[in-house]
């Protein structure tokens, strides 16, 4: 059985961030689309971003391209993918996508 | 993502001069002044737009919908509570009502009685000025420092009569839509990052 990754380092990361005044959030249109399509608002991403989990991390264009998994206050699991700019604290949402309806 | 103006061109995109936050989610308007920088395509629509400390702008959003004397009914009570995390059950045990009455009232099926919400405007403000936290220090460390116990209960017993004039019922049945408007300023000598401020002259206006 594969061993189940770790990244306990880009979690405590992107939860900090969620509540670190300064922070900035880029959102393209396709994924402000998506979001109300499966009607999620950027509270639920906020939140998501500040308890949920990365479950998986790669790169991309230099910089951290993440997955984060978590659920909203709904109940609802939500798993986002972000392009995170990690010294100059940015995060861009690449996907949001519903995983699980409450 | 209404009502975008360009103007201000940085290196990066435009900043908008008014930038409407419908993806917050919130019941009433969210209008963004000159502080969201856009990506435009050829065709001038929008690709994507950068909002500055969000964290700190769903606080201020709170924090602006609270100490507004309208009466909040369902939606507001949804969104203020999502906004700064908190779960319905969890919210309705400081309130002192059940999580089904709080999930009536949010559905609009009820209104919350104004002794309650005057409890929820209290503890929606201490929960986005992050002063609960604050508050509980204080009391750990109070029998350590002269005269800290009453100062801390002074700010209690101020922030619970924060609502007391608000009147109760009287703004029900406004109709028009709510209209908040924000400036993000920048940092200054004194803050190493900027801070949200709600804008009373374009509310007024």
């Amino acid at each position: 059985m594969a061993a189940q990754k770790n990244f306990a380092v880009e979690t405590s990361y992107i939860n900090e961030w969620a509540g670190v005044v300064g922070c900035s959030l880029s959102v393209p249109v396709h994924v402000s689309e998506q979001m109300r399509r499966q009607g999620f608002d950027l509270c639920d991403v906020h939140h998501v971003l500040s308890i949920g989990e990365v479950i998986d991390s790669d790169m991309i264009d230099h910089c951290g391209l993440w997955v984060v998994c978590g659920e909203t206050l709904d109940g609802d699991v939500m798993e986002t993918t972000l392009r995170v700019v990690a010294n100059e604290y940015e995060v861009e949402l690449i996907n949001i996508a519903r995983v699980r309806r409450r | 993502m209404k009502n975008v103006q360009s103007s201000e061109q940085s290196k990066q995109g435009h900043v908008a001069e008014e930038f409407s936050a419908v993806d917050l989610g919130a019941p009433f308007q969210v209008i963004l002044h000159n502080c969201v920088e856009v990506q435009l395509d050829k065709t001038e629509k929008i690709v994507s737009y950068k909002i500055p400390d969000l964290d700190g702008l769903l606080r201020t959003v709170v924090m602006s919908r609270i100490l507004h004397p309208r009466k909040l009914n369902g939606p507001d009570i949804k969104f203020i509570r999502k906004a700064i995390s908190l779960k319905q059950k969890d919210l309705a045990g400081k309130i002192g009502i059940s999580p089904e009455h709080l999930s009536r009232c949010e559905g609009g099926d009820m209104p919350l009685a104004p002794s309650t919400e005057k409890l929820l405007r209290v503890y929606m403000l201490k929960t986005a000025w992050k002063l609960n936290k604050l508050l509980n220090r204080l009391e750990d460390v109070e029998d350590k420092i002269e005269g800290l116990g009453e100062k801390r209960a002074e700010l209690e017993d101020a922030l619970d009569r924060l609502f007391d004039e608000i009147p109760s019922g009287a703004l029900h049945l406004a109709e028009d839509e709510l209209a908040f408007h924000f400036v993000h300023l920048p940092s200054s000598a004194a803050e190493t990052e900027g801070r949200w401020d709600c804008d009373e002259s374009k509310a007024a206006a």
